[in-house]
């Protein structure tokens, strides 16, 4: 999908991805895989994509889950006048190095005490833990089952990750390029 | 300084005017089932918990001079591990604004167990004080300390590294243009003139670009000293092991070299009240903010604390009734206290359209102004103290909680200064809170930044007759 865009300086792709089911296989796979993209630490489609030469100026790489299909969406903001169908290869190329690759193995299980401590964080406020255990009342029919969510991230392997990205990051997506207008109108004068 | 005028203040004003009535509760618009009744009733004071207790630090001395405070929470298996070093932004030399911020920021190039013990790492400078803060499961508390070792006792200042962030943070500061931002950076020297706060604690775009890499070394062994720093822990943790891990990770820190001034003079609210017009082309809304000095002392600290509640720092409290309900100009005008070790400051800001905000302004002064004129009653005393202690036992998370250890050290209050401003709280005085709030009311003593699109408001705020109005970009 081509839009413009009449208020936006900068063009904006989004890649967008239906996933799993809410808890089901390959869900905490897609999830690490968005922290391995967008991570508070090292960035790395963001860090990817400027050696590339794409002047990414933002990134983020996001998993929801929800209980008809989740959603993996990837949004790169860049600088005007940037190739977006190039940026688009490169995403496609820095999805098949996590597949290939095993630079990022050893970063997996910091990643994952990332994500069970942010959820520890989520307990710790009144408000909040009452939204997770009714969360998992309402799908586990338990609000106890915080053990089971964290069970299925302890149990994340490079493997499943490999085979998360084959299976549900392919070419069976929506891209969504939103060049600006005012971009258009500079090139039409050039 | 600021200590004896407020005290000499509160002994003039002990006789005050009769307190005004509590501002009348709206209809209710639609009808209110009678078994409903409750809905139209203003709610009572909500129970308070007989047991409930203000938390309280285990504190201790590491024979380098390192103080370790120490607060087991059970529940989760998390911690939070504070590093607080007393010298934030005030120990920065006046025309190097900014180096603590660098000096702090710079102990992120060190940071390079964080990724992999997955813990969250944020560093913070305020005026006082530079916290480095890991928050993880509890397993990782090891690494932790290891990892803070590593930061204070063998950092890597690499000059081209250094450079980087530096370049980086000034462009950041160039592009600075939310009005919060544009005010954040310009109240300081407002409010405190050449005062060693009166400068933005991350600097200016000018200060930060006169800091280099030796610089920010030399300050880092100035600025680390044990004998001037605390180790707070809180979380699911033993003390024991925890003493062990910080004996050997941090034992063998001693300081190097002279220290950067410990003590800054008390700061004195400015006599003479400007307004400054920030110039922003095109934007819709106009940011005000009103703000003065206030003493920092111990036994003004429950009064100020009150009275700044009543002002806007609660929901109900007067500039939200007043802007957001009567007027219906804003979502939202607060009111914020910030102590300091030597001083404190108190900000009054809103958010309006732009057509409003030259009458908001006014408003906004007008509800200083009432804190003397219609001082705050009994009952906005009871609702205040009980918010603000609400506050202080209501710390739900192992960051607030180590940030409340981090306050006490900061002022030199020990392990129970939480509970002993819970108590100051509960003691503080009707006559107290409105002495100082006709204190606070003085209209000369607060300096005003509005960032708008100024075409037409500086007239507009001229008319106001409310002082000089300085146009500004």
């Amino acid at each position: 999908v081509r839009a413009k865009e009449p208020i936006a300086k900068r063009p904006r792709l989004t890649m967008v991805w239906i996933g799993p089911r809410l808890f089901e296989p390959g869900t905490a796979e897609l999830d690490m895989v968005a922290a391995l993209l967008d991570d508070e630490q090292e960035a790395l489609l963001r860090r990817e994509l400027i050696n590339a030469g794409i002047e990414a100026t933002g990134v983020s790489a996001r998993f929801l889950e929800s209980r008809a299909g989740s959603m993996f969406r990837l949004d790169v903001v860049m600088e005007q006048g940037t190739d977006l169908d190039r940026a688009v290869e490169q995403v496609d190329r820095v999805l098949e190095l996590l597949r290939r690759i095993s630079m990022w193995e050893e970063r997996l299980a910091g990643i994952v005490a990332r994500h069970e401590r942010s959820l520890m964080l989520n307990l710790q406020r009144l408000q909040t833990r009452a939204h997770v255990l009714a969360l998992y009342d309402s799908i586990h029919g338990d609000p106890n089952t915080l053990k089971r969510d964290l069970a299925r991230y302890h149990a994340v392997a490079p493997e499943g990750v490999r085979e998360a990205i084959r299976r549900f990051l392919d070419q069976r997506r929506v891209v969504v390029i939103a060049e600006p207008e005012s971009a258009a109108i500079k090139k039409k004068g050039q | 300084m600021m200590r004896s005028a407020f005290a000499l203040f509160a002994f003039a004003c002990a006789s005050q005017p009769p307190p005004a009535p509590a501002p009348a509760i709206a209809p209710p618009l639609i009808e209110v089932p009678a078994s409903e009744k409750w809905r139209s009733e203003v709610p009572g004071p909500a129970a308070v918990d007989p047991k409930r207790t203000a938390p309280s630090f285990r504190v201790e001395t590491l024979p380098n001079g390192l103080t370790l405070m120490f607060l087991r929470i059970e529940g989760l298996p998390l911690v939070s591990m504070r590093l607080v070093t007393v010298g934030g932004s005030s120990a920065d030399p006046i025309a190097q604004a900014g180096l603590g911020f660098l000096t702090y920021g710079a102990l992120r190039d060190t940071a390079t167990m964080v990724d992999k013990l997955g813990v969250e790492l944020a560093i913070d400078v305020d005026r006082d004080l530079g916290t480095v803060e890991m928050t993880g499961v509890n397993t990782t508390a090891p690494g932790m300390v290891r990892q803070f070792a590593e930061m204070i006792l063998r950092p890597k200042h690499d000059p081209k590294t250094l450079n980087g962030r530096r370049d980086r943070h000034a462009k950041q500061l160039e592009a600075r243009s939310a009005p919060l931002s544009v005010v954040g950076d310009r109240l300081p020297a407002l409010l405190f003139a050449d005062h060693p706060y009166g400068h933005p604690s991350h600097g200016t775009a000018g200060s930060i670009a006169k800091i280099d890499p030796a610089a920010i070394k030399a300050h880092h062994a100035a600025l680390f000293r044990p004998e001037r720093s605390a180790l707070i822990v809180v979380g699911e943790i033993e003390l024991d092991p925890l003493r062990k891990l910080a004996a050997h990770h941090l034992g063998g820190w001693k300081a190097n070299g002279p220290a950067p001034g410990a003590n800054v003079p008390a700061a004195v609210a400015r006599e003479r009240s400007d307004i400054v017009l920030i110039h922003r082309e095109n934007v819709s809304q106009a940011f005000a903010c009103a703000g003065r000095a206030v003493g920092a002392g111990t036994e003004e600290e429950a009064a100020l604390r009150v009275v700044n509640q009543i002002l806007g720092g609660a929901f109900n409290s007067r500039l939200q009734l007043v802007l957001r309900e009567t007027k219906g100009w804003t979502y939202g005008a607060n009111s914020a206290l910030n102590i300091f070790r030597d001083a404190g400051e108190l900000l009054a800001c809103t958010q309006v359209e732009r057509s409003a905000a030259a009458e908001a302004v006014r408003t906004l002064l007008d509800e200083i102004a009432r804190m003397s004129s219609a001082p705050p009653t009994d009952a906005e005393i009871r609702g205040a103290v009980a918010g603000l202690q609400a506050a202080i036992y209501g710390r739900e998370t192992v960051s607030a909680l180590s940030r409340l250890g981090a306050e006490s050290f900061a002022r030199n209050r020990g392990g129970d200064g939480s509970a002993r401003l819970a108590a100051a709280l509960g003691a503080v005085g009707a006559d107290a809170v409105r002495a100082m709030a006709a204190e606070v009311a003085v209209r000369e003593r607060w300096q005003i930044v509005v960032v708008a699109d100024a075409r037409g408001l500086q007239k507009e705020l001229e008319q106001l007759g409310l002082g000089t109005v300085a146009l500004s970009r």
